[in-house]
């Protein structure tokens, strides 16, 4: 069922659909505009009105009651299809001024389209009737101002929607560098300048076609086929405000989304060390040992939160990008359902979120610095050490071989963050069984200083309780000060520490960037007993390697 | 060369000629000349021919007047005037020409 309408053309009542008026209508006034702009144009038009008039009546005396939109189609192409009419007064140009003999031949004369287009030129240069190619807004396709659109339709490039989704992730990433405000300022600025395209010629202009009396039929055509549903205008300060809403909401959003992308981006890095861990590709791991380590903490609580917080930015993109591509509505039970999952993955996900913060926190300040027990099976002897206090640090046991030719050089490393500026703390202890009473030496080889660090054997001596204290930090010999030479000959006492006959030995630990130490106090006598030997490295900060603590009885050959 | 397009050239190039054929025989309005025309095998757009009266007019080859119709709206009724024919005259000199040629090129 359809509105009809009663319309007097020349004295004439007509019954017509409306959508069959509105086309007359917007055809009419289009033939008008087109004319207008010709000297006699006024004319022209008032005779396309007669025969659109003489067209319709003698439709009615064929019968038809009520004009329908097909009917004035038809017309439309019996009048308007007409390219000529564009051409013909082209001709109308060259000719007036030669006379209707050069008219008649002349128009001979133009059989190829290279004249054509030249009197087309011509004319339009004529008429003062610049083909302009303008930026409208769309008033029939618009989220807010129809400046979206409107770009879409001036560049005669892409869907409005994703002209629409590129001023959106362009405010967002331009707001990442600073000037987020760019793209919504221009955008206001098109809104305030750019005119609504209200009529056909508006519409063709704005894609930059050429106005013609046959494009415009086509448009008015085309428009009656896809209803233009102007929808109503808001004032520029409710339209302002609108855009502030938006804009407002797109960086309250902003965290959301960038921290999406950071969830993203980490499954991937997740993936990425699974991957390598699973090919045995343990080297890998070496980039992201602090990241592995963090996930394998918190692991359910992070994939939580990582699936809320893809939940909660997913389901509102893809709702953004149902209502701007202007789909059919939502059922009404689908939207709820939809609705309520999202809020219950923002509320899990920010529970998981800041779950694994905490846990991420914890795992910061423990993980600042840590202490290595060397483990291979060849030094084993020296692992008797037993970690009794400790403050900011993370015990780890390692076979790790180190350094060259794959000796280990150390038995302990304790060792913060290169980044962190904490302090650390660790008291170990280990026992040492001396059988016979007897002189002794307390020695130790240590690289790395700190005046935290100090090493205590405390023994008995006579039934008295005594304590021999070494601080690697004082005075102690520096080991690549002086070459195998020199060591054989005058510093025998440190062959508890290595093999006299292999001087490879000895490198490791005079290689200029380390600075070994050998410190050694001689204790005259120590009862045979059980003792303990302690480590304590009381809020320190520098890397310390300790190859060896030990009390060895002195050697009889020197005295 | 497109044909189509020659085609079109050269009835256009006709048209105005043709209209004034058509007028000097007896007034007539828009209707009326599309129907003879149509009779007479040319093809016209109909958007085409009321901007060509216009001008015809304007250039004071026609002149019209209005009638009232029992058939529909007031009818514009164009009639040759004494200028439009002298053109005539001209013009059907200049067909003879064009015509001469085109048989001669045919041989």
């Amino acid at each position: 069922m359809k509105k009809n309408i009663s319309i007097n053309l020349f004295g004439t009542l007509y019954n017509i659909d409306e959508d069959a008026y509105n086309l007359m209508e917007s055809y009419l006034q289009s033939m008008k505009r087109y004319f207008s702009r010709q000297e006699g144009g006024e004319e022209v038009a008032d005779d396309i009105e007669h025969r659109v008039a003489e067209l319709l009546w003698q439709r009615r005396e064929a019968g038809m009651t009520a004009i329908n939109i097909e009917t004035v189609k038809e017309i439309i192409d019996t009048i308007g299809n007409a390219e000529q009419i564009a051409s013909d007064s082209g001709e109308e140009q060259g000719t007036t001024a030669e006379g209707q003999d050069a008219t008649f031949k002349e128009s001979f004369s133009q059989f190829t389209k290279e004249a054509e287009r030249f009197t087309r030129d011509t004319y339009d240069r004529g008429r003062n009737h610049v083909n302009t190619h303008h930026f409208y807004r769309r008033a029939d396709d618009k989220i807010l101002g129809g400046v979206c659109s409107g770009a879409a339709a001036y560049f005669n490039s892409g869907d409005s929607l994703v002209w629409r989704l590129s001023a959106v992730l362009g405010t967002l990433l331009l707001s990442w560098i600073g000037i987020g405000l760019f793209i919504p300022i221009v955008y206001i600025v098109l809104w305030l300048l750019a005119p609504v395209a209200v009529t056909p010629e508006d519409r063709l202009r704005m894609q930059g076609k050429e106005i013609t009396p046959e494009n415009l039929a086509q448009q008015v055509k085309e428009e009656s086929q896809r209803p233009i549903v102007v929808q109503n205008n808001d004032g520029c300060a409710g339209g302002c405000l609108k855009v502030l809403l938006v804009f407002i909401g797109m960086i309250v959003l902003f965290p959301f989304i960038i921290s999406a992308i950071a969830l993203i981006f980490a499954i991937v890095m997740v993936a990425g060390v699974g991957t390598a861990m699973v090919g045995g590709l343990f080297g890998s791991m070496q980039f992201f040992p602090e990241f592995s380590a963090f996930v394998g903490t918190c692991q359910p609580l992070f994939l939580t939160a990582l699936i809320c917080g893809l939940i909660v930015v997913i389901l509102p993109i893809y709702g953004i990008v149902r209502l701007l591509r202007g789909g059919k509505k939502m059922r009404a039970s689908v939207l709820t359902t939809l609705i309520v999952v999202w809020l219950l993955a923002i509320g899990l996900g920010i529970t998981c979120a800041v779950g694994t913060g905490i846990k991420a926190e914890e795992w910061d300040h423990s993980g600042r610095a840590k202490i290595e027990f060397k483990q291979s099976v060849k030094e084993l002897k020296f692992v008797g050490w037993e970690l009794k206090e400790h403050k900011n640090l993370e015990e780890e046991f390692t076979n790790r071989r180190t350094g060259f030719g794959g000796l280990p050089r150390y038995a302990i490393l304790m060792e913060p963050d290169n980044y962190s500026d904490i302090t650390y703390t660790a008291k170990l202890e280990k026992e040492v069984d001396l059988p016979e009473e007897g002189a002794y030496q307390f020695m130790s080889l240590t690289e790395g200083f700190d005046a935290g660090l100090s090493y205590t054997f405390s023994y008995m001596d006579g039934g008295k309780e005594k304590e021999a204290v070494l601080r690697p930090s004082d005075s102690g010999i520096h080991l690549n000060s002086i070459n195998w030479e020199d060591l054989t000959k005058n510093y025998t006492h440190f062959f508890p520490f290595l093999d006299r006959e292999d001087e490879s030995s000895w490198y490791h630990f005079s290689v200029d960037e380390e600075d070994w130490v050998y410190q050694c106090v001689d204790l005259p006598h120590v009862d045979a007993g059980k003792f303990k030997i302690t480590i304590n490295a009381r809020d320190c900060s520098e890397r310390i390697k300790i190859r060896e603590i030990k009390v060895v009885k002195k050697e009889q050959e020197k005295q | 060369m497109d044909i189509n397009n020659a085609k079109s050239q050269m009835r256009k190039g006709m048209l105005e000629y043709s209209i004034l054929l058509l007028l000097k025989q007896q007034a007539a309005y828009a209707n009326d000349i599309i129907l003879r025309l149509r009779e007479a095998d040319m093809i016209v757009m109909e958007g085409t021919l009321y901007p060509l009266l216009t001008r015809l007019k304007n250039d004071g080859l026609l002149a019209y007047e209005w009638q009232e119709s029992t058939q529909g709206p007031p009818r514009k009724y164009y009639k040759l005037t004494t200028d439009g024919e002298e053109a005539l005259t001209q013009l059907n000199v200049s067909w003879e020409e064009i015509s001469r040629t085109i048989n001669f090129l045919k041989q």
